[in-house]
């Protein structure tokens, strides 16, 4: 799929939900974690993501890939905004 | 969930929540960035790339936790959509004489824009007619979607574009 990405010159949208902020709140981390155990809803997230990332963990993952599309990393597109 | 959205901003109304509030509210309330977002913001300014950050939430507060924990501003790439916070002025005659503080302290919440986001309904759909944001250079001609959500609600974050190919990510935590 990258590979499609790329050969269109990068012509993306990147879409975010509220996942750059994270709420540290330990009040509501117990009910969180009796309520939503991430074993229940694994096979759920496989099925409609293509990606699942595991833990809550940063962004790397997610900006190498950026970078490889808009030609920033390794074996980029080149060129980031091939549409101008 | 949208009469549950609505009350939720009534009740901030009813309250006179004013804008000044806003910075110490939002510092007091422990959020945080996740690790590399101002990364993501630097290449999609560099990039061209635009970025559509979606939440249920209020935009004006998001805007306000990435001013202060963010080390740049916002490019202009990237776009907000989320409830946003009317405000109107209590003014006086003697407008002139006031700084620019005292200006902030008059604005009281008065309303939200429309349409009302909610988690069942945000998507770019919601927005595509009403934003000039998605007018610009060749925002319209773009088809690919890299869109990066942590609930199942957020595959439909991309709905309404004319997209060719969507690549999704999910984070998934125990919370």
């Amino acid at each position: 799929m990258i590979g499609k990405y790329k050969d269109d010159g990068c012509c993306f949208y990147f879409l975010f939900s509220l996942l750059p902020v994270v709420i540290f709140s330990h009040h509501y981390s117990h009910i969180y974690s009796t309520k939503y155990r991430v074993e229940e809803r694994l096979d759920e997230y496989s099925q409609r993501f293509d990606v699942v990332l595991l833990g809550d963990g940063d962004l790397s993952y997610v900006i190498a890939l950026l970078n490889e599309l808009v030609g920033e990393g390794e074996g980029g597109a080149g060129g980031g905004n091939g549409a101008s | 969930m949208e009469d549950w959205v609505r009350e939720a901003h009534e009740l901030l109304i009813e309250y006179n929540f004013r804008r000044s509030l806003l910075p110490t509210a939002v510092r007091n309330a422990h959020l945080a960035v996740r690790e590399g977002c101002q990364e993501i913001m630097d290449v999609s300014e560099r990039a061209a790339v635009p970025l559509l950050i979606f939440s249920a939430g209020i935009a004006d507060v998001l805007e306000e936790v990435c001013r202060q924990q963010l080390s740049k501003p916002l490019p202009d790439t990237v776009h907000v959509v989320s409830n946003r916070m009317l405000f109107s002025s209590i003014s006086s005659s003697n407008t002139k004489e006031r700084n620019q503080g005292e200006e902030k302290d008059k604005e009281v919440l008065v309303g939200f824009t429309e349409p009302v986001f909610h988690v069942f309904n945000k998507r770019a759909a919601s927005v595509l007619d009403s934003s000039s944001y998605f007018h610009q250079t060749d925002y319209e001609q773009r088809r690919n979607v890299l869109l990066v959500g942590d609930s199942l609600g957020d595959l439909h974050m991309s709905d309404g574009l004319d997209a060719k190919e969507i690549l999704r990510i999910g984070f998934l935590n125990d919370r």
